[in-house]
């Protein structure tokens, strides 16, 4: 018996494939996925025709050939005669530096201002939003540049350091800001256990992350004793201690002395040498982030509404606690997925570096090494490939932590 | 009243009082600022704060801005003038920077005398958006504006016969009459597909010949009109421009009148000021001295340290360890090295005071323009004053026992020694104070004297800035005139060979066919004689380079062809070219761009994020987080180095262009994905309930889905469009001239060398007043859309 309902049982149609909804989804995609081929080999032909036209070919031996130019700024060893390899990794470093040190200094000013922002004190509040709004609506390699030219035109130079000069060093003698860069104490590994100093530091840095380790396990020794008895231990003293004593002991074995810097000549010499280039992007950097991180850490705060805060008191919590164990981690949850993606666009504006002249991976690979051996297709490929493994690599942690502390509902 | 009560209690109040004022610290300001400021300590720390904060920001500020110099042609001449008011005590504002470039920050190298159109097209701008922006509060038709009006705004800022516009728009029409007749054939799809093929087509192949046609009919036409003109005017433009040159020496005579009168001034000021000059040299010497003399007592007292250290004389005692003896003749040897030390730091104070300062009654001599006789209490001082060798002397014999120090005088004499210096050096200090405070009463005494001449410095530097805006508008026409004449004698050059170059295209397109049928078949496509195979022949070399080369010849005589007939045929405004616009102009032009084309972009990828389709859905996906995941100026560095590479050889369109492009992908992609936080965030009954009416897909989208979520994410999409604006100063890098690569050019000219803030300020001013608005503007949309009650 047949009903109205039945579908009709007629042969397949040519155009049911753009009439039928069954049908329909395949032909679009098929469409699609023939344009995009037809593009890129399109795309790919012209290059392929261009580059021969050139004369160059597609390769990346020129990786392991000597750079020979000289990077002022680094983290491992390199000289000119390094590889252009070699170059592209200081400037990777270089980047991951000034990335750290930036996403570090922004965080602690945007909760800062972010807090104030929200003070009942209509001065500092009126204070906070004229920062913010300041900061925000101009653009980055404006405050990049000026932050630069302020280090460089409205310091002292090194000369006027000497006795009888104009200029004297802050902190007890300890920090000298002049033209050439920020000159600060130094410590230095005088009988280190490897052959580099890189190395020495990367085995001090093990044994701090070991140390973290141990004083998450007390932390959870502490838990567990709570949970059974409700009394929870005093450990802050065991924290203290593993905190500091392994990497102090280490370090002493070491040799480790604080090395001053002090003048010699006309340039200070000994100590950590900040250049002047790593100061202004790393303050400008900061400074521009610390504005959208401080809207970010409003917009959290105030996304708690006041009853829970209320039914904390009501329960009988102190106000410092209920901060700790309601307000924050409830906030947290919407504070830092755009914190994570903030921190994502400071490592990627830190390309502005080539207007200072900081050696990232940009004026490296990206910059005098293209220069110098031609190769704009492979450079410009390794560097897109590295920012974009960065970004992948740092959204991925964030939809891991996006998934752990999503809301459980529906 | 009740009668017990008035038995045992003598009195009761039977009317209400009158309401009584609450406290002061209750109401009003009082109460708002004890509440908001002064609530707690830690309120009142940051009050006090914030306070400081801003007042010193103020002060560092204010004076510098509003304490600047409008008229002045260099920075030498700004500080000329700063000089002349405040003698060097006070750091102000260069404006006259801003007064002089202005323009060029806000319009480039664009012709001054065509500053009419991009103004035009701005002021136009904000038409053609009312209808967008203010919905209800305009006429509806005026939405056909805003479709005409990218074609309206290219062509007033590029210029060009003006029916290239319109054939550009005309490919829209194109495509919708083609959508339109193919939909009722074959269904929407393939009409989709066919309306796109249809405008590539018109782009590509026909919109070229008709314009080409179109300039070769009208040239054709006004061909001896035009030639007759040029000829005309190959005589009238070096009159005008002999009349130009003699104004302008004119001009630079008067000029340089001007700067003489100006300097003039400045040597009055100086004269007028001797006194205080002399004043100066006595001091600067003196303020060394001291300086010198300080460092001396530290050095004694690091001495004394030393030797209390080691109780004595720094030596090793007997049996004492290699490194016990090392230290000591180390400490020795430091010892020696500041003995040494004192020793010249002290002969040098000597020499500061002796040799560069001369004895008070001496100065006094020098002081020749009648201070003394304004102000008697100057003479006074002077007499005060402690002579020369009662300074020296003190400093002499401190140096002579200096001498004879050494490592075994004892401590205690090291004490006596750094006691006196300490009194030498403040009986400098006296000096130099006496000297201050006579310089201070000097200054006041000049005041009056420096009033007519500071007054008529600003009056002559007025006056130098209008000639030289004077000047500045006759370079202007010189300028303009003489590219003018180069400009004609091209285009009569290319006139009178215009016959000979038309007739000649096809003869040099038979001749390189017949080359090109010369090779064989594989090399026939070659674009270059490096795509030879290794192992050619040098007959193989020769003969592709013989096609090459006349492929070459035949396609450059028929585009300068073709060029002339546009030169000649042109009926529009002059055209301009991509490089000489920059400044503010370029990255609003770059930033409008980006922001109009990049938001329906956005949408489709918004969309596509969110499609079932797979394919669809991946290509979105890679797409979005590519875009995302490299830094703009990366993809700007692509554009600029890389784009030749994926497009077919020979392929060479305009930097502006392709930067216009890249940064509207750029920003497309962050617009997906804030649209696809929109679209989320939709509650799924919506996307049901457009189904269940029946709705097709894009209807379902284009009433329900996308009105809402494009309401949820207008503060995002807002953002973005003012992190674009922003970035558009990145162009910068690849040479275009944005307002930050303006800067720079103005701080290497000879005139404006060093000056740095008075530029950031104004640029950065700039890009503030239009990211401000536009933030403030999502602000008042998202309050006009909001439709929750809250």
């Amino acid at each position: 018996m047949t009903t109205l309902t039945d579908p009709p049982k007629a042969g397949f149609r040519l155009s049911q494939l753009i009439y039928d909804t069954r049908y329909r989804s395949i032909t679009i995609q098929t469409v699609a996925m023939i344009l995009l081929v037809l593009g890129l080999y399109w795309l790919v032909n012209n290059t392929i025709q261009n580059l021969s036209a050139l004369g160059k070919d597609f390769d990346f031996g020129f990786l392991s050939q000597p750079a020979g130019y000289d990077i002022n700024q680094r983290l491992v060893e390199y000289t000119s005669q390094s590889t252009h390899g070699r170059a592209a990794i200081v400037g990777i470093l270089n980047t991951m530096l000034i990335a750290v040190l930036g996403c570090a200094l922004a965080t602690v000013l945007g909760v800062v201002i972010g807090v104030l922002r929200l003070s009942k004190n209509w001065v500092v509040s009126r204070l906070m939003a004229i920062y913010v709004e300041g900061f925000r609506n101009v653009p980055l390699l404006l405050w990049i540049i000026a932050i630069f030219a302020l280090m460089t035109e409205g310091t002292p130079a090194p000369r006027e350091f000497k006795v009888g000069g104009d200029a004297s060093m802050i902190l007890n003698e300890s920090v000298a800001i002049t033209n050439r860069g920020v000159y600060i104490p130094g410590i230095v590994l005088e009988n280190g256990w490897a052959a580099s100093a890189f190395m020495n530091w990367m085995i001090i840095a093990a044994v701090l992350v070991a140390s973290l380790f141990a004083i998450r396990a007390v932390r959870m020794r502490a838990n567990a004793v709570q949970e059974k008895s409700g009394d929870r231990p005093t450990t802050w003293y065991q924290q203290l201690a593993l905190l500091f004593v392994p990497t102090g002991i280490v370090m002493f074995l070491m040799g480790a002395t604080m090395q001053f810097p002090a003048l010699k000549g006309f340039n200070f010499s000994d100590g950590i040498h900040l250049r002047n280039s790593l100061i202004a992007l790393w303050l400008a950097l900061s400074l521009y982030t610390a504005a959208f991180i401080a809207e970010i850490v409003r917009a959290g705060i105030l996304a708690i509404s006041k009853g829970q805060t209320e039914a904390a008191a009501a329960l009988g919590i102190r106000p410092a606690r209920t901060m700790n164990l309601v307000i924050l981690p409830q906030a947290m949850r919407v504070i830092v997925p755009p914190l994570i993606s903030q921190y994502l666009n400071l490592t990627k504006n830190s390309s502005l570096a080539i207007a200072v002249g900081y050696m990232d991976v940009r004026s490296t690979l990206g910059g005098i090494t293209i220069n110098q051996t031609g190769r704009e297709l492979e450079g410009m490929l390794m560097m897109a490939a590295f920012y974009l493994v960065l970004s992948l690599l740092i959204s991925g942690v964030m939809n891991v932590y996006n998934n752990r502390t999503q809301l459980k509902e529906r | 009243m009740n009668e017990t009560h008035s038995k045992t209690v003598s009195y009761v109040r039977d009317t209400m009082l009158p309401e009584q004022a609450p406290p002061v610290s209750q109401a009003g300001a009082v109460k708002w600022v004890r509440e908001n400021l002064f609530s707690s300590w830690l309120n009142i720390l940051l009050t006090l704060i914030a306070l400081y904060v801003v007042y010193f920001a103020l002060s560092l500020v204010l004076p510098w801005a509003f304490g600047g110099v409008w008229n002045a042609g260099s920075l030498t001449e700004c500080r000329e003038v700063l000089f002349s008011f405040y003698k060097g005590s006070h750091d102000g504002a260069c404006w006259a920077v801003i007064e002089d470039r202005w323009l060029q920050l806000l319009f480039g190298f664009y012709p001054p005398e065509l500053y009419w159109r991009p103004i035009l097209a701005f002021a136009l701008f904000f038409v053609a958006i009312a209808p967008v922006l203010f919905a209800d509060k305009v006429p509806s038709q005026l939405i056909w504006f805003t479709f005409a009006y990218p074609f309206l705004a290219a062509w007033l800022i590029w210029g060009g016969s003006f029916w290239t516009p319109i054939l550009v728009a005309l490919g829209f029409v194109v495509a919708v009459v083609a959508y339109k007749i193919l939909a009722k054939l074959t269904g929407p799809i393939l009409a989709n597909v066919g309306a796109l093929i249809a405008a590539l087509l018109w782009w590509g192949v026909i919109m070229g010949p008709i314009s080409d046609g179109l300039h070769k009919m009208v040239g054709s036409s006004r061909f001896d009109a035009t030639l007759a003109d040029l000829n005309q005017q190959a005589e009238d433009l070096p009159v005008e421009l002999a009349a130009l040159e003699t104004q302008a020496e004119e001009k630079g005579a008067e000029i340089g009148a001007a700067v003489e009168e100006k300097n003039a001034l400045l040597v009055e000021m100086a004269e007028i000021r001797v006194e205080e000059f002399v004043l100066a040299e006595q001091i600067e010497p003196k303020e060394t001295a001291v300086q010198r003399l300080d460092g001396a007592e530290e050095t004694v007292a690091k001495i004394e340290d030393l030797l209390g250290e080691w109780g004595g004389v720094p030596s090793a005692a007997d049996g004492a360890t290699e490194a016990e003896i090392a230290e000591a003749e180390a400490a020795s040897s430091q010892l020696t090295g500041y003995i040494g030390d004192v020793n010249s730091l002290l002969s040098g104070a000597l020499s500061d005071i002796a040799d560069n300062t001369a004895d008070p009654a001496d100065v006094a001599a020098l002081m020749v323009r009648g201070s003394m006789d304004e102000d008697p209490s100057i003479r006074s001082d002077f007499d005060a004053m402690v002579s020369l060798s009662g300074l020296t002397d003190p400093i002499a014999a401190l140096v002579d026992q200096s001498a004879g120090l050494s490592e075994t005088t004892s401590a205690s004499d090291f004490a006596a020694i750094r006691a006196d210096i300490g009194t030498a050096a403040a009986t400098v200090d006296a000096d130099i104070a006496t000297l201050n405070r006579i310089t201070d009463k000097v200054i006041g005494t000049n005041a009056a004297d420096l009033e007519a001449p500071q007054a008529a410095l600003l009056a002559k530097m007025a006056e130098l800035t209008a000639l030289r805006d004077e000047q500045t508008v006759i370079a202007q026409a010189d300028f303009r005139i003489s590219s003018l004449q180069t400009e004609n004698r091209g285009l009569l050059n290319a006139l009178n060979t215009l016959e000979a170059r038309e007739a000649s295209v096809p003869m040099l397109q038979d001749a390189a066919a017949g080359y090109r049928a010369l090779l064989p078949r594989d090399q026939r496509n070659m674009i270059s004689i490096s795509q030879l195979p290794e192992g050619s022949s040098s007959e193989e070399e020769a003969g592709l380079t013989t096609y090459l080369a006349a492929e070459q010849q035949a396609k450059s005589v028929a585009a300068s062809v073709r060029d002339t007939y546009s030169n000649l045929g042109r009926i529009g405004l002059a055209p301009i070219d991509s490089r000489q616009i920059g400044g503010f102009m370029l990255a609003l032009i770059i930033g409008i761009a980006g922001i109009v084309l990049s938001l329906p972009l956005g949408v489709l990828l918004a969309l596509g994020r969110q499609s079932h389709l797979f394919i669809v859905n991946k290509i979105c996906v890679v797409f979005i987080e590519v875009i995302r995941g490299v830094p703009l100026i990366v993809w700007l560095f692509t554009a600029s180095l890389l784009l030749n590479y994926f497009l077919p050889p020979g392929t060479n369109f305009d930097l502006m262009l392709r930067v216009i492009i890249m940064v509207t992908l750029f920003s497309a992609a962050y617009i997906a994905e804030v649209i696809r936080g929109g679209l989320a965030a939709l509650p799924t009954g919506q996307y049901e309930g457009a189904d269940s009416l029946g709705l097709s897909y894009w209807q379902s989208m284009q009433l329900i889905v996308l009105p809402q979520a494009m309401k949820i994410s207008i503060p995002g999409i807002v953002n973005t469009f003012i992190g674009l604006f922003k970035d558009t100063v990145l162009v910068v890098f690849i040479g275009l001239l944005d307002p930050i690569g303006l800067s720079q050019a103005i701080r290497s000219s000879t005139d404006w060398n060093g000056i740095y803030w008075e530029l950031f300020v104004f640029i950065g001013l700039l890009f503030f007043i239009f990211c401000y608005s536009m933030g403030r503007y999502s602000q008042h949309l998202e309050k006009k859309l909001q439709r929750e009650h809250r």
